[in-house]
């Protein structure tokens, strides 16, 4: 594996080769051999550090904080990636988590081809993908994988970009209708930090089949800022899914129940993943109740 | 990239990355293999260490980050004298295999310490300590003795240097990263051999052209595995080995090998073999591999199901007749289902991995094996020349490690190609695709009762889903469990293009006993009868019946909710299973008990897996001489001392406690004569030493004054005549048989359809416990795979390629650190007084049941039963509709 160890934003944005942040996502598929080529390592960038407080009473988050440093910050940053194993966390980065690629099983195996990995179908849909999305809004139908995304989302975070534009985090990530991409960033363009306003009330919700799983089948977090809530969702849909008719029905005066019946609004499950739509529904019922 | 610094253990050291992770810098380059590489992929935590005093994952850690950062690994940790939690974890033997112990330690210590500086000596919750230990898996099945060590060590027990127990004799070993395992051996000039892997179904392989990849720099050399028959029965079946300097060249090469096929058509899986007009999966009188203990049975196939078996049936026309009848008039106690058992993968922590190195015409093979002698003679046989077969420490088995494996194969015909020493070690995928599973099994059960509650009819058939093997016994085993009414019990295995299975304790029991004692269950229901009474009626045996006393007097069975009585988000369930194993031994162990340089030794070609086996062979000899069991050197792991048995089939201990007992009987009495001669009168025995002139004198201070001596010893003949006439594959099954009952209590979380297992409570009676504290680690260890198995566990397979897709372990979910209920365990020590030691034993036994105890639990709770398994979130939910 060559590395390429840019000291600064420029060099690396001129860089040939895969970022690297933690590298956890990284050398496991370099491992796999499922990746290859250069690698880009991000960890001598000092841009890319730093936890601050913002004077609006927000947080900026530079993008190779470690998972492990969210836990001083408390609150929802710290609900969202705790259910990411402990000595993953102490590894892993926020850019390399909201950047991850998928943990799809055709994507992850050795001998495989998919749409991510130059083929020209996804044998998951066919195939097995029981813990695939509900939200059938692409060719891809695995879940995007990353746990912080939705809790981003759902505070309406912004995410600084080097070499682009900066965005909403939700606009990371399009509408999952390109399977060949986890994330719409372009070659050259780094995410530097994300810019998490102060939030009032919050919540979160991770579901998962056995403790410490890799991935949950569903998660939730929402989040009320000003009388504004924001309701997102992973686990469900090939990009982290805002749940707008889920907001729509709180601030039109629905209950909980009511308006977490709301979550399946726009979703197609696939015939294995049926059985999400009631979890996605009583994860968001769960996560309306106990925002606090 | 050139090279970086960082702090290891105290020392800075220069490392030179070159794109490597740092599980590797610090396992080759600074030889700290106490650190293992298990998953690679991060979340089995094998590979945990400390940086910059945070416990982190190093297996997918780029070496790069340790630039200036301070790195302590478990040999750190260790060097000024044992941290609490490992004073603790030996002394609770929180640890079996020990292969996930080291890495077990640096998360459990740096959450102690935290603990300790935050609480002082607070008694952390048990949540608090399973999130801790979240990332750290233990196949074995430690967590509960883990969890209460950690407890215990925050609490402050451990904080002097002790002395502590230790009741585990390889145990300080294990909790200082110092054991080698075959995974951590290194020699000059070692290369690496990876298999290549078929990419069909099904075919005849036609040409293997490996030119192009033997030309390439570093590679040494390809070799055949595939032999005479050309024909591949699954993807993924290895068709040869291809040698080179390193993985990463190996690799590269197998890239550029071509392979020809003329494939056939392929039936995947249980489903597709079964069709009608399935194509033919087999080749006529071919006997596929077994999964079980011995070769499969002789038998026809009717399409791709081979069989069936029915020698345990038992008027078997008759039990048909009473079901169809019972059938034909809606007979309310005629119970009938299909159950669907899904493929548990043994999912080793130490990959499979075989070194092998010929020196002119002897081989020697170091290999993570559960059977070394017997390795041994089938290779001496297969390639006719002597060999030696290594194997001190094993970081699990479970059965997968038995016999002659691929790896082995692969690594001797590599060496053989390649002129040097070769290494074949799986990786995960690999691992957790090809090297073995439980066999899935769909099983068409009917059991009918009389309305006073006794068993009238049993008719099961088995569908046995081991992909290119056979050999499961699963109906057959209602005859051991109910033997009373007639039964019509079938067994058939179903060949399809699928990976083979491999023997996983107590093959075929726990698949038939969800399916049976589930409906003991609703009989019971139905009856409005408890079901242990029911059970009570069906069972004549005196064992079975002290269990049913102990069940019935249980709190927890007595304060059971009534079936799907629980209201609320968050409902108990109860539920009780009971298991049956044989008493197994092999009758031509050899052990060899010898006073050596002032110090008492015991040997025997025995390997320790993590049941404890080294402990309990220690354990017969102190227990002679009433010495402390840390004072017998125990020598094993080797195929030149004596002839040691297979660890699998619950042999160990009742083969080589008698053995070792009756070599250490024998010493004992040479040595006593020997004591009078040198102390120059009369000596009597008494426990730890003798008497000599009205004075006591410990065996340790006469040992330095006897000469040398070494007796070997058989294993004594039992007081009865054995159930068969002689040993099938090393194991001689004796009179009687050992039982279990399992209780488990489940939270059933309705809301998500999420399980949660509570408690368990768990009776054994096998007999004499020869090593009590390692045996309470392994039958915890069974309940926790047993639960596995109910609630989590399932190979997944692609149905058109036939790939394993759950490859990695963290989508093969077996239980993690939050999954693990509080176990009772409790032995009735009876039963076996006809066996040489008195003790039968425990590995299957603790297994059998505790599925089917998990299942009737969530049944309980939900007041719906289970015809599949695993109980995922979909299925609880399905029910509760
Ligand atoms: C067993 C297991 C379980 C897991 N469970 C979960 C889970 O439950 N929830 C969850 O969210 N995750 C989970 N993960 C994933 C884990 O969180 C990620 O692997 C980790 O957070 C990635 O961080 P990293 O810094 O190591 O990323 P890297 O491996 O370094 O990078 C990941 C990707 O992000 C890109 N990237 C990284 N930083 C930047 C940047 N600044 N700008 C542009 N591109 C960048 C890289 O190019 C790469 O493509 C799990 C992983 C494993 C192995
Ligand atoms: S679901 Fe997506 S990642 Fe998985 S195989 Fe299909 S295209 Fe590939
Ligand atoms: S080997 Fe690193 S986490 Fe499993
Ligand atoms: S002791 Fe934990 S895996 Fe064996």
């Amino acid at each position: 594996m060559t590395v390429h160890r840019p000291a600064d934003l420029a060099s690396a944005s001129a860089a040939d080769g895969e970022y690297r942040a933690g590298g956890t996502d990284v050398e496991e598929r370099h491992r796999l051999g499922i990746s290859t080529g250069p690698v880009v390592d991000l960890s001598g960038i000092d841009e890319l550090r730093g936890l601050v407080v913002t004077d609006d009473g927000g947080v900026r988050i530079g993008a190779m904080t470690r998972l492990t440093e969210l836990e001083t910050l408390g609150g929802l940053m710290a609900d969202a990636v705790r259910g990411i194993v402990p000595g993953l966390r102490a590894v892993g980065t926020v850019g390399g988590e909201l950047l991850q690629r998928t943990r799809c099983w055709y994507f992850r195996h050795p001998n495989t081809l998919c749409l991510k990995r130059g083929g020209d179908a996804c044998p998951a849909r066919e195939g097995d993908h029981l813990y695939g999305v509900v939200f059938d809004t692409g060719p891809c139908v695995w879940p995007h994988p990353s746990s912080l995304a939705p809790a981003l989302v759902a505070t309406g975070a912004v995410a600084e970009i080097y070499g682009g534009p900066d965005r909403l985090v939700e606009d990371l990530y399009g509408d999952g209708s390109d399977p060949s991409r986890d994330h719409l960033l372009g070659p050259g363009e780094i995410l530097v930090a994300v810019l998490v306003p102060s939030v009032d009330r919050w919540s979160h919700v991770r579901v998962e089949p056995r403790s410490a799983s890799a991935s949950p089948l569903v998660e939730v977090a929402a989040a009320e800022t000003g009388g504004v809530l924001r309701v997102a969702a992973g686990g469900v849909a090939p990009a982290p899914r805002r749940l707008m008719a889920v907001e729509e029905a709180v601030a039109a005066g629905a209950g909980a129940r009511e308006a977490a019946a709301m979550a399946s609004e726009g979703a197609a499950a696939l015939t294995g993943t049926a059985y999400k739509v009631p979890l996605l529904q009583a994860a968001v019922e769960e996560a309306l109740e106990t925002l606090a | 990239m050139g090279s970086i610094e960082v702090t290891v253990n105290g020392e800075r050291r220069r490392i030179t990355p070159t794109g490597r992770t740092a599980v590797d810098v610090l396992r080759v380059d600074l030889g700290l293999t106490g650190t293992k590489l298990s998953c690679g992929n991060g979340l089995c935590g094998a590979c945990t260490v400390w940086v910059d005093g945070v416990p982190a994952v190093t297996c997918v850690m780029p070496a790069e980050a340790l630039d200036g950062r301070d790195v302590v690994t478990v040999e750190g940790l260790s060097a000024e004298g044992l941290h609490p939690v490992q004073h603790a974890l030996l002394a609770a033997d929180g640890l079996q295999c020990g292969f996930c112990t080291p890495g077990m330690v640096m998360a459990a210590a740096a959450f102690h310490d935290r603990w300790r500086r935050d609480h002082g000596t607070g008694r952390p919750g048990r949540q608090e300590v399973v999130d801790a230990l979240a990332g750290n898996l233990c196949r074995c099945g430690s967590g509960p003795a883990i969890i209460a060590a950690v407890q215990d060590a925050c609490e402050g027990r451990y904080d002097t240097p002790g002395p502590y127990p230790r009741p585990r004799i390889d145990g300080l070993a294990k909790v200082t990263g110092s054991a080698r395992y075959t995974d951590d051996l290194t020699f000059d000039g070692l290369l690496e051999g990876v298999v290549l892997r078929s990419t069909e179904p099904h075919a005849d392989v036609l040409a293997v052209r490996a030119e192009a990849a033997l030309a390439l720099p570093g590679v040494r050399g390809y070799a055949d595995l595939l032999g005479r028959s050309r024909r591949v029965r699954y993807t993924g079946q290895p068709i040869g080995v291809l040698v080179a300097v390193d993985r990463a060249t190996a690799l590269a090469a197998l890239d550029v090998v071509e392979v020809v096929y003329a494939p056939h058509p392929a039936a995947i899986g249980l489903e597709a073999a079964l069709a009608p007009n399935a194509p033919n999966t087999h080749l006529r009188r071919w006997t596929p591999p077994s999964n079980n203990e011995a070769r499969p049975a002789p038998a026809r196939y009717h399409g791709n199901a081979r069989g069936p078996q029915f020698a345990f049936s038992k008027r078997r026309f008759t039990a048909r007749r009473l079901v169809k009848a019972a059938r034909a008039v809606g007979d309310p106690l005629l119970v009938e289902e299909t159950f669907r058992i899904p493929h548990q993968v043994h999912a080793a922590p130490e990959p499979h991995v075989a070194i092998a190195r010929w020196d002119d015409d002897a081989l020697t093979v170091w290999v993570s094996t559960q059977s070394i002698s017997s390795l041994e003679r089938k290779l001496a046989k297969r390639y006719d020349t002597e060999v030696t077969v290594i194997s001190h420490h094993v970081g699990g088995a479970y059965g997968a490690k038995q016999s002659i494996t691929d790896e082995v194969v692969a690594a001797v015909e590599g060496a053989r190609v390649a002129g040097a020493p070769v290494r074949v070690r799986y990786d995960q995928a690999e691992d957790l695709s090809y090297s073995g599973h439980r066999p899935g099994d769909r099983i068409d059960l009917a059991l009918l009762a009389s309305a006073t509650g006794e068993l009238r009819a049993v008719q099961v058939t088995s569908y046995a889903d081991g992909g290119a093997s056979a050999g499961q016994t699963v109906a057959g085993l209602v005859r051991i469990t109910y033997p009373g009414a007639p039964m019509d019990l079938a067994d058939y295995d179903v060949v399809s293009n699928a990976p083979p299975g491999k023997p996983f304790r107590a093959p075929g029991f726990p698949q038939v006993l969800v399916a049976l004692e589930q409906a003991v269950d609703e009989v019971a229901l139905r009856l409005g009868d408890d079901p242990v009474d029911l059970r009570r009626r069906w069972s004549r045996r005196p064992l079975r019946h002290l269990l049913y006393d102990r069940v019935a007097a249980h709190p927890m069975w007595r304060d059971r909710p009534g079936f799907g009585a629980e209201r609320g988000r968050h409902r108990r369930g109860v539920g009780v299973a009971f298991g049956t194993w044989y008493y197994g031994y092999d009758p031509a162990v050899r052990v060899a008990a010898a006073l050596e340089g002032g110090r008492l030794s015991v040997s025997t070609a025995l390997q320790d897996m993590g049941q404890g086996a080294y402990t309990v062979l220690a354990t017969a000899v102190a227990d002679t001489f009433g010495v402390a069991v840390a004072d017998v050197e125990v020598r094993a792991g080797d195929s030149r001392l004596e002839r040691g048995p297979t660890s699998s089939a619950s042999r160990t201990s009742p083969s080589v406690y008698p053995a070792a007992s009756a070599a250490a009987v024998r010493l004992h009495a040479e040595l006593l004569e020997a004591a009078a001669e040198v102390l120059g009168g009369p000596v009597e025995a008494v426990p730890g030493g003798v008497t000599h002139a009205g004075e006591m004198i410990p065996w340790p201070d006469l040992f330095d004054r006897l000469e040398d001596r070494r007796v070997e010893a058989g294993r004594p003949k039992d007081g009865h005549v054995p159930a068969t006439p002689f040993p099938v594959e090393g194991v001689q099954i004796g009179w009687g048989l050992s039982d279990v009952a399992h209780l488990v209590e489940v939270d059933v979380d309705t809301r998500y359809g999420t399980v949660q297992p509570r408690r368990v409570y768990v009776a054994l009676a096998a007999g004499r416990i020869y090593a009590p504290d390692l045996a309470r680690s392994q039958v915890e260890g069974g309940v926790i795979q047993g639960i596995g198995l109910a609630l989590y566990e399932e190979r997944r397979l692609d149905l058109r390629s036939g790939l394993v897709l759950s490859a990695d372990v963290g989508s093969y979910r077996y239980p993690a650190m939050g999954d693990t209920p509080e176990v009772e365990v409790e032995f009735i020590e009876e039963g076996f007084e006809h066996a040489p030691g008195g003790g039968a034993g425990i590995a299957e036994l603790a297994i059998t049941s505790a599925p089917a105890a998990t299942v009737n639990a969530v049944a309980n709770a939900v007041g719906r039963r289970f015809p599949e398994l695993p109980l995922r979130p979909d299925r609880v939910l399905e029910a509760l509709r």
